[in-house]
């Protein structure tokens, strides 16, 4: 009984650290991964030939090594991160539809075990490989070892809940999530959400062949019975009932899907015939799987968000009492119009604002405000779609510290020359400079890291994380996405991080919009997304910024707001260019306009000039 | 001097106007307020169309136009007022009702199917008819139109702007609606193709008796083809009076541009009667906007 | 040479099973758009009913395929009026409507499993017909009536597209949706018709199947669905011409690296002509990721 339990015990943390690594790579990384037993597998197989020395008795395989504990193991690990470098290079491609991604996935898996199953000097067919001796047993009594291996189990356990744990709640899991929300706003703020689902696709790959190291180790046999596609379910449905994106409800999920649930079973009496139970118990997991998804996607746990307030301490302001420690997020509780002290023992996180001067806001330090040198200028730029040309001859200089607004009926070629200029389509005539650099070929993020930020039509804010996640993302930029800050940590806690939570709380403030900041970008409604994106553009420091119609469907109060702190803005020396139909807002916040029509540039002036430009009146007839 | 009607026109004063000039309504949209996630892009706009009239709107982008359009054929939800076709309340009600009543419904994009042939295009506008008579009336619309006779087995997607916006608008005549409405029609299209599509297609739609709803932007183009314009600028109506009382000229002036400045004013002293939460009241423009 | 002409005529028998398969799939996918991975759960039903039905009456087996490919229809219509709809109408994402659909597949593999006690069937009394020499390929009989059948199957459907009124308006609303239901389409009735037919297709394919491998079991399905799904996404969503076109390349491919180099990696070789195209020429396979994906229900 005790050895029973104990290898329960076992089986648990080993199926845990898979529930992990789905959860990085599935929940948070948005990558839907229904091939992954089969890195699993390959842990277990690649642990296993790498501990049984040359082919053993009947068994064909495979890398036939002999190698000491537990070097076995990191190989296993190793060639989970392999496998999954290899898969992600042809599956993980940005463009490609979720739902197409999900069914090749799951091609994969099946394929892969066919492979495996019918080539036998691989890892030896559907025999599989068996004959190991388990590691360390001389040290332990027959009983006792159950419950060591146990132990060595749960070490890994408790190394990897804070290993994953810290990458989620850093800076490279905010970019991942957000890149998970919305792939074109990652990537302009400089994410780049290929690589950041590559990363947590290897990294998950490595946690499942430790997992399947672990699980050769102890049972000494492994074989295709034991990968087939519906035990990658079991992981997913322990993520989906105990709540996708949340670490500790994947603990509960393990411990109620793969363990109790699945052994359970075998404590009553036997229904029917032998392994009818099995077969039930799966039909059970499917009906669970799918209420679940129906009723309570949120799981039984739903997603802890990070949360964050305000320090009550009016004093002047302290940098040097900031101590950013990321595990602290976790454990504030806000309460959004009360300014309250947050201790965690020793640590204050305390975001203290001076009176937000303007000039905190946007400021290029450095530049020099309205120079006449221009911070933008585009020569003789031409974009043709299919031989109609959107855009034809335009040339424009865009100065600092000025708003430039862009006006024109529908169909002017507007849109496709802000593409062009911030980079999301290439020009096919002309040239591009920004700031000194020629930007004609930069890609979106490139554009983006060097200062040309753009707003999109459609609001892009990333749903899954809070307002405050929004803004500090972008601030942080790529800089603070890297895995490698996530995992060593340190410098993370220093410098990047204080001034991204500074200048986030700034920025909110200025914009009235700190009860907001714990909200979830999904529960904002359409206005407080479009202040969010503008506040996204300003809390980057930005030398140019474009926004694309970005008063549409907001309130006249709120316009004249948006106008007024625009206006700061560019005093601030940040260069303004605006698109929008909405004439009056361009009368009021303008300096200069510039009207196109046809793909042309016709008219360049203050707005009363250009809208008594008959020219510029029998463009919008026309 | 022109006579200029007043900004703000209310309901009755237009009925009033109406009921001197104007046929018996075929399509009444009364007190229309719309738009999306509870703001009202559009306030209070009323429109009227009878047999045998073209009724232009027109307006500078972003004015509400196609918002309005969507709301009168039942893609948007209203927020407040309502519409009704020949006499019967249809506000909101979904494509194959409004199919079935004889509305006929040119889109501005999703104009036609890109991957059906000319032939097949027309067939599937003349689905609600019996074969036969379907063949019939296309044969009739391919004299009609003998420019189409040859595009016959092209795929839609492999014809100019021009032929496809002709394709589209003899789809929806295959099944004779008593009213058709065009979104934009010329909007993507070059000037001289566009001046054929509304002086030969567009200008003889009312003539069979046909109520016609047309939206543009081309106002120098579309002007005389219609026999009312109503101007729409910042959601609300500008103006609405005989095509023939307005000179084109001093529309941009008079209208888009200083009327902008009055309309945002007036929009500041109506503040949205359907708010959000307070503070911010704001709404957020859908992907499916055009404008 | 004559190993590569065999492989070629067994890639077309494979081909032809693979089609008529991928025909049903990219039906039901161009049209509602929801990738339902349940596809191969419905083929282990058809293959099943089949097999009851010939075990059990004992009557021509080719009974049997008919029973299998109309059960195929009723599972997919119950499925897709059914289940489907209840999910779409509460609004659910790409993602989850695959899920939704392997949590159906684990529902009903398994209480096959349970039933059948996940043993493993022979097909044995299938005739296989005369053996026919056609240069240096050697095909049994059943083999070249279920290459006719596929043929046929392809010539019926495009068919039905392309020269019925009812065919016309399908391809209409795989195309543009909204358009079509403002052209007064039906198109609840037009999407029942879809379920219907690629069910069959479904059916027949798992049995098609099941006859060739001779065994049937609880997997059988599942199994057949990589080829399947590969040719169906290779040959792009609503084109059954481009189904048959790939599944010959898939099933010669599978073939050609069997006879060459062994058959357990046959099956990479058929998935590895979908990963080719996937790398060379995205814009075959890709959508554009800001277009708005519904489902039609």
């Amino acid at each position: 009984m005790q050895v029973y339990i104990a290898t329960l015990v076992i089986y648990c943390g080993i199926d845990l650290l898979s529930a992990w690594s789905v959860n990085l790579q599935f929940a948070y990384g948005g990558v839907p991964n229904f091939a992954y037993i089969i890195f699993v597998a390959v842990g277990a197989y690649v642990d296993g030939t790498t501990t049984l020395g040359s082919a053993q008795a009947g068994q064909s395989y495979v890398l036939g090594y002999h190698l000491s504990f537990p070097l076995p193991l990191i190989a296993g690990m190793v060639a989970g991160g392999a496998l999954a470098a290899v898969i992600g290079m042809f599956t993980l491609r940005s463009s490609l539809r979720r739902d197409y991604q999900a069914a090749i996935m799951f091609i994969v898996g099946v394929i892969a075990l066919a492979v495996v199953s019918t080539a036998t000097n691989i890892f030896n067919g559907s025999e599989g490989i068996a004959g190991l001796n388990p590691p360390f047993t001389s040290l332990f009594s027959a009983n006792g070892y159950n419950w060591a291996y146990a132990g060595w189990v749960w070490a890994f356990c408790l190394v990897f809940y804070f290993v994953v744990e810290r990458l989620c709640r850093s800076g490279w899991g905010r970019a991942l999530r957000a890149s998970r929300d919305n792939g074109t706003a990652a990537a302009s703020i400089g994410l780049s959400p290929s690589a950041l689902r590559m990363q947590v696709f290897i990294v998950g790959g490595m946690i499942a062949g430790l997992s399947g190291g672990l699980l050769i180790d102890y049972i000494g046999a492994w074989g295709p019975s034991a990968w087939g596609y519906a035990e990658t379910f079991v992981f997913f449905a322990a993520i989906i009932v105990g709540g996708p994106e949340n670490n500790r409800g994947a603990i509960i999920g393990t411990i109620l899907i793969p363990v109790v649930f699945t052994e359970l079973p075998t404590f009553f009496p036997q229904i029917g015939y032998q392994g009818l139970t099995e077969s039930l118990q799966w039909v059970i997991i499917g009906i669970i799987w799918i209420a679940f998804i129906a009723f309570r996607p949120q799981g039984l746990l739903p997603s802890k968000r990070v949360k964050v307030a305000r320090s009550a301490a009016d004093g002047p302001r302290k940098l040097s009492g900031l101590r950013v420690n990321p595990f602290a997020e976790r454990r504030l509780y806000v309460t959004p119009r009360v300014s309250t002290v947050l201790r965690t023992d020793s640590v204050t996180v305390a975001t203290v604002m001076g009176e937000g001067t303007g000039a905190a806001l946007g400021t290029n330090e450095g530049a020099p405000v309205s120079s006449r040198e221009p911070i933008l200028r585009v020569e003789n730029l031409g974009v043709r779609f299919g031989g109609v040309h959107a855009v034809e001859g335009v040339s424009l200089d865009i100065y600092a510290g000025e708003i430039t607004g862009i006006i024109g009926p529908n169909g002017a070629g507007k849109s496709s020359f802000v593409s062009a200029i911030s980079g999301q389509i290439k020009p096919d005539e002309g040239k591009v400079f920004f700031d000194g650099h020629n930007v004609t070929k930069w890609p979106l993020h490139r554009r983006a890291r060097s200062g040309l930020i753009r707003t999109f039509q459609t609001t892009s804010e990333f749903g899954g994380l809070t307002v405050f996640e929004n803004l500090v993302v972008a601030v942080l930029g790529s800089e603070g996405a890297r895995l490698s800050r996530a995992v060593i940590g340190g410098s993370h806690a220093k410098g990047g991080a204080e001034e991204a939570w500074e200048r986030s709380w700034e920025v909110l403030e200025r914009f009235e919009m700190e009860h907001t900041a714990n909200m979830l970008g999904s529960e904002l409604s359409g206005g407080q997304r479009r202040l969010l994106e503008i506040m996204r553009c300003l809390v980057r420091r930005p030398k140019l910024i474009i926004l694309d119609e970005p008063m549409v469907g907001i309130a006249s109060h709120l316009v004249s707001e948006i106008i007024e702190e625009l206006k700061i803005v560019a005093a601030g020396g940040v260069g303004i260019v605006i698109i929008e139909h909405a004439l009056e807002v361009i009368g009021a916040l303008s300096d200069r306009v510039v009207v196109m029509a046809a793909g042309a540039m016709l008219a360049d002036g203050t707005y009363d000039e250009v809208v008594a430009d008959h020219d510029v009146q029998l463009a919008y007839l026309a | 001097m022109r006579p200029r009607v007043e900004p703000e026109l209310t309901a009755s004063q237009t009925e009033t106007v109406g009921a001197r000039e104007r046929v018996i309504p075929l399509l009444r949209a009364e007190g229309i307020s719309s738009g999306y996630n509870r703001l009202a892009i559009i306030q209070e706009v009323s429109i009227q169309i009878g047999s045998g009239e073209t009724v232009l709107i027109i307006g500078p982008n972003g004015a509400g136009k196609s918002t309005f359009v969507k709301s009168i054929t039942g893609d948007l939800p209203v927020l407040a007022g309502a519409v009704f076709f020949e006499g019967q309340e249809i506000t909101g009600a979904s494509a194959d009702v409004r199919a079935k009543l004889g509305i006929g419904y040119v889109p501005q994009l999703n104009d036609v199917f890109p991957t059906l042939t000319v032939m097949e295009n027309l067939e599937m506008g003349g689905y609600t008819l019996p074969a036969k008579t379907a063949k019939a009336r296309i044969a009739e619309l391919f004299d009609r139109f003998p420019q189409l006779v040859p595009l016959r087995r092209r795929m839609a997607k492999q014809l100019s702007g021009g032929e496809r916006k002709l394709v589209a608008i003899t789809r929806a005549l295959v099944a004779e609606p008593s009213m058709l409405i065009l979104d934009e029609p010329t909007a993507n299209l070059s000037p001289q193709v566009a001046r054929r599509i509304i002086t030969e297609v567009v200008a003889e739609l009312a003539e069979t008796g046909r109520a016609v709803l047309l939206i543009e932007q081309r106002v120098t183009l579309a002007l005389p083809v219609a026999d009312w314009v109503h101007i729409l600028v910042a959601g609300r109506t500008r103006h609405s009076g005989p095509a023939s009382e307005i000179d084109p000229a001093t529309i941009a002036s008079e209208f888009f541009f200083d009327r902008a400045r009055e309309a945002r004013i007036a929009a500041e002293e109506h503040p949205d009667s359907i708010a959000a939460s307070g503070g911010d009241g704001g709404g957020s423009r859908h992907p499916d906007a055009t404008e | 040479m004559n190993t590569f002409i065999q492989a070629i005529g067994f890639g077309l028998v494979t081909a032809s099973l693979v089609a008529i398969g991928a025909m049903g799939f990219t039906l039901q996918f161009g049209l509602t758009n929801i990738l339902n991975l349940a596809y191969g759960v419905v083929m282990t039903v058809g293959a099943f009913a089949a097999y009851e039905v010939d075990s059990v009456s004992g009557m021509n087996p080719w009974v049997g395929v008919v029973a299998g490919s109309i059960t195929g229809a009723v599972a997919t219509f119950l499925i897709g009026k059914g289940f489907f709809p209840f999910f779409v109408r509460r609004g659910i994402g790409l993602l989850q409507v695959v899920m939704l659909t392997l949590g159906l597949t684990l529902v009903v593999q398994f209480t096959i499993e349970a039933i059948d006690r996940g043993s493993l069937y022979q097909f044995s009394n299938f005739p296989t017909g005369r053996t026919v020499h056609v240069g240096a390929i050697v095909l049994t009989g059943t083999e070249i009536i279920f290459m006719v059948l596929a043929v046929i199957l392809y010539l019926a459907i495009a068919g039905l597209l392309h020269l019925t009124r009812l065919g016309k308006a399908l391809r209409a609303m795989s195309v543009e949706p909204s358009l079509a239901k403002s052209c007064g389409i039906p198109t609840s009735k037009i999407v029942s018709v879809t379920w219907i037919v690629s069910g069959f297709l479904a059916g027949l394919a798992g049995v098609a199947y099941v006859v060739n491998t001779n065994t049937v079991d609880s997997y059988s399905g599942s199994d057949f669905l990589a080829p399947v799904l590969a040719a169906a996404i290779l040959g792009q969503s609503g084109s059954p011409g481009g189904a048959v076109i790939a599944s010959v390349l898939v099933g010669c491919a599978t073939e050609i690296v069997s006879a060459y180099g062994g058959s357990a990696y046959a099956t990479v070789a058929g998935f590895g002509v979908l990963l080719v195209v996937l790398l060379a020429r995205p814009g075959n396979v890709m959508s554009e990721l800001t277009k708005k994906v519904e489902f039609t229900v």
